[in-house]
């Protein structure tokens, strides 16, 4: 059974309720987030680390949440932000630029063992990791996650149009990667 | 694959990536989910007993603690600076050498009083100060003999007829040899005298 979020957020609004609103939030979201951010910063390790970030920002915030935007949208913000710094800082931390940021990625990809794909799923996930950021984010959240372009937008606070115009880049690099050899 | 929504024919523009079964190969730890529901929870629950501190700071605490920082970096800024005066150069490097090789040079150290002289000291007053009261002793014991014997008899036993009692007398016949007592001649006793004596010696 899926609880609204409107329900969730009524019972969080109620001090007696709080902790039992919070454990239905988890039950509904923490998956979803947990997936999003893993497929951003591929090992499992530093997923494991911001989806944690993430739910306690949630805590602290969720009493200041104003309903003008969906509550799924405002999560995938925080998850997708927290994602993005944590990247920048790695970046920064290791002193390395974009591409080589890139090829470390690949590099766990291939080390992690929590990776079971074939040559070719781990060619696609390459060829991910290679995408410009906000191509990335897109061509994730709509060819896995499924989301629809002004969800996408809602989230990452871009135009519809120019998400879809990266959409198309995305797959279009994406395409000419698995159609190289290695 | 919704071609309504993604613009994109994907058999025509994309076919190899359309070719891909979308499933995801990522892969978390066994009951992961399961454990990161009440990991989350407990998380979130640290986070609130964290924000109520229990320990509390005088009044005004940290605003003077921020002026003691000021004055302490003032402080520490003017002994820093140049004073103006000079030293030689390498005084310093050279006075530490020569703190070093004063230190771990031993000292020759003046005794006040030489320990075997004192002892000598005290053995010569000690043998003197004996040798003295013998001496005066002795001297004493003689001279009273000597004293004595100048003394006529009358004068001795006028003395001590006068000065002694019951008591003195086994001193007394102590210091009499029996020649002297028995070269009394009994006639030269009157019987008065006789019974006198028999009267007061017990």
């Amino acid at each position: 059974m899926v609880i609204e979020d409107e329900v969730i957020l009524k019972k969080f609004e109620d001090d007696k309720t709080r902790h039992e609103a919070f454990s239905l939030l988890l039950e509904k979201y923490q998956q979803k987030v947990y997936w999003h951010i893993r497929r951003i910063v591929i090992n499992h390790d530093d997923a494991d680390d911001l989806v944690q970030d993430v739910f306690i920002k949630v805590w602290k915030n969720l009493i200041n949440f104003r309903q003008d935007s969906q509550l799924y949208t405002w999560l995938y913000r925080i998850a997708t932000n927290e994602s993005i710094t944590f990247l920048k800082k790695k970046r920064s931390k290791n002193n390395v630029s974009i591409d080589d940021l890139s090829e470390e990625l690949g590099e766990s990809l291939n080390e992690s063992q929590y990776f079971s794909g074939d040559i070719i799923q781990r060619k696609l996930q390459e060829a991910i990791i290679t995408l410009p950021e906000k191509q990335k984010l897109v061509f994730n959240m709509k060819y896995f996650e499924e989301m629809k372009f002004q969800e996408i937008s809602d989230i990452l606070g871009t135009s519809v149009g120019a998400l879809k115009a990266s959409y198309h880049l995305a797959v279009k690099k994406i395409e000419a990667h698995l159609t190289t050899k290695d | 694959m919704k071609k309504e929504d993604d613009y994109i024919d994907w058999e025509k523009e994309a076919p190899h990536l359309y070719a891909i079964p979308k499933e995801n190969a990522f892969k978390v730890p066994k009951r992961y989910f399961n454990e990161l529901h009440p990991h989350l929870l407990s998380q979130v629950t640290l986070e609130d007993l964290g924000k109520e501190s229990v320990f509390e700071v005088p009044e005004n605490y940290f605003n003077q603690l921020q002026s003691q920082i000021i004055s302490q970096i003032k402080i520490d800024e003017l002994i820093n600076q140049n004073n103006g005066f000079k030293a030689p150069e390498n005084y310093f490097k050279e006075a530490q050498q020569k703190i070093k090789i004063a230190v771990k040079t031993p000292k020759k150290s003046t005794k006040i009083f030489n320990l075997n002289f004192i002892r000598y000291a005290a053995a010569a007053c000690i043998l003197l100060t004996t040798s003295v009261g013998i001496y005066f002793n002795i001297s004493r014991q003689q001279n009273v003999s000597y004293q004595l014997s100048k003394l006529p008899n009358e004068a001795i036993e006028n003395y001590l007829l006068l000065h002694t009692d019951a008591n003195d007398l086994p001193a007394i016949l102590n210091h009499l040899d029996n020649k002297s007592v028995f070269s009394l001649n009994k006639d030269q006793l009157t019987d008065d005298q006789i019974k006198d004596y028999l009267e007061y010696t017990p």
